[in-house]
């Protein structure tokens, strides 16, 4: 446990030291920023008259681009920059398991992602002070926001660290962080357009879009916190087994 | 201490080794030779555990380096080529890092990077972040990371690329003087320096060990024969004929320059025939400036096949 200790420490400086780093912590506030300004944008069409935010919510579509450029900014160094700057060697040469180390960097990514949108409880200060919403009555809105964006956050950042163990070019590895996502994300749809019932109930059950509208809804069930968390751990369990397959192979 | 047992590996179809068998005792300086793609660096990685053979056994102490991994790995300190570092961490809190990650104790990791930073000569650049240090302060790091955690099995590629002859000249000392109680492997391309520092020395070639041994064995094979040079001054003819009229002489070479005769003196089986020599040379008034045995031409040990050994 100390090691994967290490290596969450060591990973938090360089989110923190680099400009690398500084970088995505920068793209990160100017896509949530743009997305506020979207919301706040919508006020003027009298919308923000509403004392919920949920229909800015739902509506808000720039979420979704900040989840898909994110979350392969966070990633796509965890492993893969390690593999491309040859200095993965140098720390499976250590005595700690890939497992460790996948843990370890993929916890740090999480840190990091759930500081970054901590950041954005500013805007709803700005709105609690400055618009008619009404916090109190839309607590339950605001808890759900916050554990989809932990599970969901969960769940994008292991495809991310997965994606990461697969190659050795940062680059692509967020190429393929956006791919994944956008497959977890847009298949369920596909499978909604069929006439099959079974592949519309599948659907149903794998839909992060419907897991959304659940949490937000305030309805927080085992099948959607099974989902993420299992689907969190199986990427996380592939990423570990992919960096100990490369030991065999390089 | 370290022990590669019929060892070969495959990339693919590619065959990389086959059938090495080497062993490296404590206080033992083993210099690996071979050419770029000999199979140095795959070797090496397979002793610290990070890469499987697809044949044979590596062991370390006895214990197979795959089967119980992290237990081997923080017995064996190694520095792989190029020195990988992470360039944004400062030098005492990368080995600060390395420390922790090696599983040292708070109190003992900040005592031995002390001390690995005073014998690396890292205490004026402790606090620069790596990315600012030159190829040589990198290397040094990179060494005194291997060494944090006192392993008994040093495994270094090319622990001097980029280092000036002076800090080169120190890292051996400082590798010599580790090998006094543990087993120290080095890949390296400096010939002469190895043959100088290893105890031992093993030639890679054409994916197995061409030559092993000590280091003196491995420079001077007599078994095959040994070669005086000298280079005698006084009559050109009589210095043929006595040199070829001496016992245990089975062929002279002879050339003129400036003066001098410069011969090559080949011996019957492992006779050494540099004392002989200078008393002919004593006895017959010659003047002589040099008298040396011949030692295995070291390039040559790398460019064929079979490491240039041969009657």
């Amino acid at each position: 446990m100390r090691s994967l200790g290490w290596i969450w420490r060591r990973e938090m400086g360089w989110f923190v030291r680099t400009p690398a780093g500084f970088g995505i912590g920068v793209l990160f506030l100017i896509l949530t920023g743009s997305s506020f300004w979207y919301m706040v944008g919508q006020a003027g069409m009298g919308l923000l008259g509403s004392a919920s935010l949920r229909p800015y919510l739902e509506a808000n579509p720039l979420q979704w681009v900040v989840m898909l450029l994110t979350v392969p900014a966070l990633t796509m160094n965890l492993i893969a920059g390690e593999k491309e700057s040859g200095t993965i060697d140098h720390l499976l040469a250590a005595p700690v398991g890939a497992g460790q180390v996948v843990a370890g960097k993929f916890l740090a990514a999480l840190t990091a992602y759930l500081l970054l949108w901590s950041l954005t409880g500013l805007h709803l200060v700005l709105l609690a002070r400055h618009s008619s919403w009404d916090p109190s009555a839309d607590l339950g809105l605001v808890a759900g926001l916050g554990t989809l964006l932990v599970l969901s956050g969960l769940f994008y950042l292991a495809i991310g660290t997965l994606c990461s163990s697969l190659t050795s070019s940062p680059v692509l590895a967020a190429v393929m962080t956006m791919g994944g996502m956008c497959l977890v994300f847009f298949l369920p749809f596909l499978a909604e357009l069929t006439d099959s019932r079974t592949a519309q109930s599948v659907a149903a059950h794998i839909s992060p879009r419907h897991h959304a509208a659940a949490l937000l809804g305030g309805r927080l069930s085992l099948a959607v916190v099974a989902y993420y968390l299992s689907g969190a751990w199986l990427m996380l369990f592939a990423a570990a087994r992919a960096l100990e397959a490369r030991m065999w192979r390089a | 201490m370290l022990e590669f047992d019929q060892v070969g590996r495959r990339f693919g179809a590619r065959r990389v080794l086959d059938g090495v068998s080497l062993t490296v005792e404590r206080r033992q300086l083993l210099g690996l030779l071979g050419r770029n793609g000999a199979g140095k660096t795959t070797l090496l990685r397979m002793g610290a555990g990070l890469l499987p053979p697809s044949q044979g056994r590596v062991r370390v102490g006895g214990v197979d380096v795959i089967r119980e991994g992290p237990r081997i790995r923080q017995r064996v300190g190694y520095l792989p080529e190029n020195c990988p570092l992470y360039g944004e961490m400062r030098v005492k809190e990368f080995l600060r890092f390395r420390a922790g990650l090696k599983g040292l104790g708070s109190g003992r990791a900040r005592h031995r990077v002390d001390e690995v930073t005073d014998s690396c000569g890292l205490r004026e650049i402790r606090r620069q972040p790596i990315r600012r240090l030159s190829l040589g302060f990198r290397q040094r790091v990179a060494l005194a990371e291997a060494l944090l955690a006192e392993p008994e099995l040093l495994i270094l590629d090319e622990p001097t690329r980029g280092l000036d002859p002076l800090q080169a000249g120190q890292a051996w000392d400082l590798l010599r003087d580790l090998a006094g109680d543990r087993a120290v492997v080095v890949a390296t391309h400096d010939l002469e320096t190895a043959a100088r520092h290893c105890t031992h020395l093993a030639v890679l070639g054409d994916g197995a060990v061409t030559v092993q041994g000590r280091t003196a064995q491995v420079l001077d094979p007599l078994p095959h024969g040994s070669v005086v040079h000298a280079e005698l001054r006084g009559p050109e003819r009589g210095i043929e004929e006595g040199l070829a009229g001496m016992a245990l002489v089975s062929e002279i070479e002879l050339t003129r320059r400036g003066g001098w005769t410069l011969a090559r003196i080949h011996g019957v089986a492992t006779a050494d025939l540099r004392l002989p020599v200078a008393r002919l040379a004593m006895d017959r008034g010659w003047d002589m400036r040099e008298l040396h045995l011949e030692r295995r031409d070291l390039q040559r040990l790398l460019e064929t096949p079979s490491g240039g050994a041969g009657p």
